[in-house]
This record gives C-alpha cells, structure tokens and sequence, in this order.
C-alpha cells in the first residue's frame, strides 16, 4: 500500500502571465505598470485595459495591503487541499487585488479590511504569494487573556 | 437611449416544456432535451418540421451539443447558435432566438437547454478544465491555490456584502427559506422539506459564508422554448406570450459574474452602487415601469445572488436587499415574489430554464396552488445583467 501525496494543480502559464510567476519562484510580487498612462494592473495581460498602450514595466510591490474578501472551503474539492483552508481576495497596497492564501492566521482574527502582510507558500516545489493578518502595531502586548 | 432597438413586442414564445427534475442515472442529456422539445411542440400544437432553428444553452459535458442533437433527434435545421457552458446565457439565448424570427433568420427557433449536473462528481474541483484558465477562470477561481468551484466566486462576493452592509448569515437564510416555501406549492419541485431559520443555520458550510442551502440544486433535467414571430405564433398556436423587450448579457472590467457593481469585486475599486442607466433600460425597452413587475425570476444558483439583482435592478437600495428578504418581500405573498417555482435553489437546476417555463405558466394562469394572483408583467433579470420581460399582451 503505497501512499502518493496528492499534488496540487500548478496555474496555467502562458506569454502574459509567465513573468509573473518567475519573479514568484524568486519570491518577489511584482505587478505590472503601464507605460502609457502609470496604470497598474493584475492580473497579468498583454495591454492596459485603461489607455490600451501594449507597454509596460515589471515593478515591485510592497507586500501590503487589506483583506477585501475571503472565503473558508469546508467542501474537500481536491485531495491537495484539505479542509478547512482561508482564501482571501486582497487588496494590495498599491491598488490591484489579487486572490491568495491567509495562512498563519486565526481565524478570529479574520475581518475586512484588516490589514495583511505578504508571506511566501511553497508546496511540491511551487511557490505562491499568501498573505497572513498584520500584526497590530496598537496591540504589541502579549495576549494576557488566554 | 432604447430608441435603436427593434425587438420590442416581435417576438413570443409559442410554447413550453419541461422533464422532471431530480437525479436520473439511466437518461442522457439528449434524452431528456428531446422530451422538453415534444412538451414544448406538443404545448404549441406544432410538429418537429416546424423546427428550422436551434440556440443550445449548455453544451457538453452536462448538456448537448447542437450537431449531436439534431443529428439524433432528425431536425434539419438552418439557424444554429451554440452558448458557452455557464448558466449566465438566458437572456442573451432567448434574444439570439427573438433576434433570429425578427430578422428572418429562422420562423421557429428552439431554445433548448439540457443540464445533467449529475454526470459531474462535483461542480468544481480537479475536473472543472475551465477553472484554470490563464488569469483566472470566469467565476473567479484559481485551483493552484485551492479556490476551486463557482460557489467560491458568489461566497467571496457576499462576505463582501455581508461585512459592508453589516448583514448577518441568518438574513441570509431568508433567501433559501422563500425558495422552498415556493417550492413546497409545486408538485415538480425537487427539494421540498420544510426550510427554518434553525435548521438552516445548523447545516453545514460549504464554501463560509454559504452554507449547503444556499446553492443550487445538483439535478437532471432539460427546458424547452420555442421563439416565434409574435403574429405567427397568435396565428398558429394557442397561447403564445409576449417576449416585451429584452437586454443582453453585459461585459467589461466592472462586471464580475456573481456580484453586483460597488462591491470591489475583480479590479474596480469600491463604490457606493446605484442602479445604471443600462441595466434599467429594459424597462423602457419593454414599456413597463418597474412597479408594474408583478414577479421576478433570476438565476439563483447561490443565495447571495438574489440580493445583488434586486439591487443591481433597482428593486432595492444599496444594501437594503437582505432586510427586504428577511421582512418576506420576495415571498409567495409578498410585494416582489422571486422564483415562484422555487428557483435553482429548490425546484431543480436547469441552468435558469425552469424558470423561464414557469414564467410562461404563471403568465397562462397554469400554475395551480402557487398561482400569483397577478401575473400581467413578469420579469427576468439576473446579477450579471441580462434581462427580459414577459406578458400575455403587447403594447
């Protein structure tokens, strides 16, 4: 009885998005910026959706941002993600948001628009930005009440 | 701005049909289509030779394809158009079909839909190819995460409401509570226990905040539609209804399929929402005001969604949907009764169609114990924008 760990499924990579992932795989969250008119945009795509110039720069960002959305699957819907597990839809810092893991995380501590930080996930030698709740800079004591 | 449409009062439906709904393990998909088709030619006293068009909503795997069914089935027809395979294409269905008798295109359109979810282990998951599209599939999903299945878009679209608009998930049980309470007055219906508050907030999460009742049912079943000239159809057959206007399926980047505009979904930023100058023009476009809707039907394949139409439409104010369910407004008895059939949430899931039949049904006075008592002007309209309107008359 051999057990083989479920893998997860790797995203689909094309010409638009295969920057994207190979400043991921050194762990650096980059986003587009539009020549044209300074737009940024995620996710990745060949024009700006603003002023349609086919220019643009890979620029960083600062790792972040809100948590706009998130949802909690109960549902198993693939062997490679055991249940329950948080995904947010965050609002980065800079403007565009984008869907990843919450990790790290109580989920008491889960609420919208609290702030999150980036932090790095990597499963079966793929690597994925996932966010975790910022620590809050008012409440550095430790938890007294536990 | 409705001036350039042509549609208004063309076109009608000259007859409907319906399998049952429920789980059917020895029927195919073309099975079950070619069954709603005789109802629907049966209903319309017309014959399969009248048949010269065809638009197919939902195609394989959970449906069929438009080649593969008139092969089969022996129509000949001249007029085809085949939808994606996402419930999001009912109106733009039935304006492909009033379109095509408008122009000439065909005489007899059939709108066919056949939806057998159960073929599918799960709705989502490793097998949902269309979710891993590059940069996203088009309910929002991203498996190589774990944010797999439709449900996860609408779950992640009503946190958004719920925390906004400070909505609790027992409001939300309201939703799926009047959709069974319709369905328990229909003999079609596939799910019909008694839904309360209670019950529903011990059931268990399926993708948090949605819960188990608050997505659509995995069923079989298939709809028919036939699309006439509205003169032809008077002339031919016994009950046609008036197809009044209709409004198609919108795009752009402040369109997210299971959210309404202002929510901050995909990469617009959040604003405040009220109802857009394109949404509403169905009203103009049909020449009914809002106020003479007397019931609603929308694509409820999650909960949440009714509340974004009723906003996105102007039947409630920015987040005043989820109070309007909990006081019974969209109930059977109620100012705005919403899926009298029970919707995807209760009857069955036919991609919407079901509920296109019941429409037409109402409008004919057909439906027994859940009768409105006023059924002149019935609207459909969804969260993703498509609209139509029905009647039994015409301007």
């Amino acid at each position: 009885m051999s057990t083989v760990e479920p893998t997860r499924p790797r995203p689909t990579i094309g010409v638009d998005s295969a920057p994207f992932w190979e400043y991921v795989a050194r762990r650096e969250l980059r986003v587009q910026r539009c020549t044209g008119c300074g737009a940024l945009r995620l996710p990745p795509g060949p024009v700006c959706r603003r002023c349609w110039s086919d220019d643009h720069v890979w620029i960083p960002v600062s790792g972040r941002g809100v948590l706009h959305s998130w949802v909690t699957f109960h549902r198993q819907y693939h062997p490679a993600f055991p249940v329950p597990y948080t995904i947010g839809l965050v609002e980065l810092a800079e403007g565009p948001r984008i869907e990843a893991p919450i990790v790290e995380t109580n989920p008491k501590d889960l609420a919208w628009r609290r702030a999150v930080e980036l932090v790095w996930q990597e499963h079966d030698g793929f690597v994925v930005p996932a966010f975790r709740i910022a620590p809050d800079p008012a409440d550095d004591t430790p938890e007294d009440d536990a | 701005m409705g001036s350039t449409y042509r549609l208004a009062d063309v076109a009608a439906i000259a007859g409907v049909g319906s399998t049952a709904f429920g789980r059917f393990p020895q029927r195919g998909p073309i099975g079950l289509a070619v069954e709603a088709l005789k109802q629907a030619l049966a209903d319309a006293t017309l014959t399969r030779d009248d048949v010269d068009g065809l638009v197919i909503h939902m195609g394989n795997p959970v449906g069929i394809d438009y080649d593969q069914f008139a092969a089969m089935t022996g129509l000949r027809t001249t007029f085809n158009v085949q939808l994606w395979t996402h419930g999001r294409w009912i109106g733009a269905a039935l304006e492909q079909a009033a379109a095509a008798v408008a122009l000439g295109l065909a005489r007899c359109v059939a709108v066919v839909c056949a939806a057998k979810f159960s073929v599918l282990s799960q709705l989502g998951g490793a097998e949902d190819v269309e979710a891993s599209r590059e940069g996203g599939g088009s309910h929002g999903e991203a498996p190589h995460i774990g944010l797999m299945a439709p449900g996860s878009g609408a779950a992640m679209s009503a946190r958004i409401y719920l925390e906004r608009y400070g909505v609790t998930e027992t409001d939300l049980a309201a939703v799926a509570i009047a959709a069974r309470q319709a369905a328990r007055r229909n003999p079609a219906a596939w799910r019909t226990e008694p839904l309360d508050v209670d019950t529903y907030l011990a059931s268990r999460y399926i993708i948090a905040p949605l819960r188990v009742h608050d997505f659509a049912q995995v069923t079989d079943g298939a709809c028919a539609v036939l699309v006439m000239r509205r003169e032809e159809a008077l002339d031919r057959t016994p009950a046609p209804v008036t197809i009044r206007a209709t409004q198609s399926l919108p795009a752009g980047p402040d369109e997210f399929i299971f959210g309404r505009g202002g929510l901050g979904r995909g990469q617009e930023p959040m604003s405040a929402h009220r109802p857009a100058p394109r949404d509403l023009e169905i009203y103009a476009r049909a020449g009914v005001d809002r106020k003479e809707i007397d019931a609603l039907y929308t694509y409820d394949a999650f909960s949440p969604l009714v509340w974004f139409t009723l906003e996105r439409f102007g039947f409630c104010g920015e987040g005043e949907a989820a109070a309007f369910c909990v006081g019974g407004g969209i109930a059977m008895d109620g100012p705005l009764p919403v899926n009298t059939n029970g919707g995807l949430l209760a009857e069955g899931h036919v991609a919407g169609w079901n509920s296109v039949v019941e429409m037409v049904r109402q409008i004919r006075g057909a439906c027994g114990e859940r009768q409105l008592s006023r059924a002149e002007n019935l609207q459909w309209a969804t969260a993703f924008g498509d609209s139509f309107v029905l009647s039994a008359r015409a301007r």
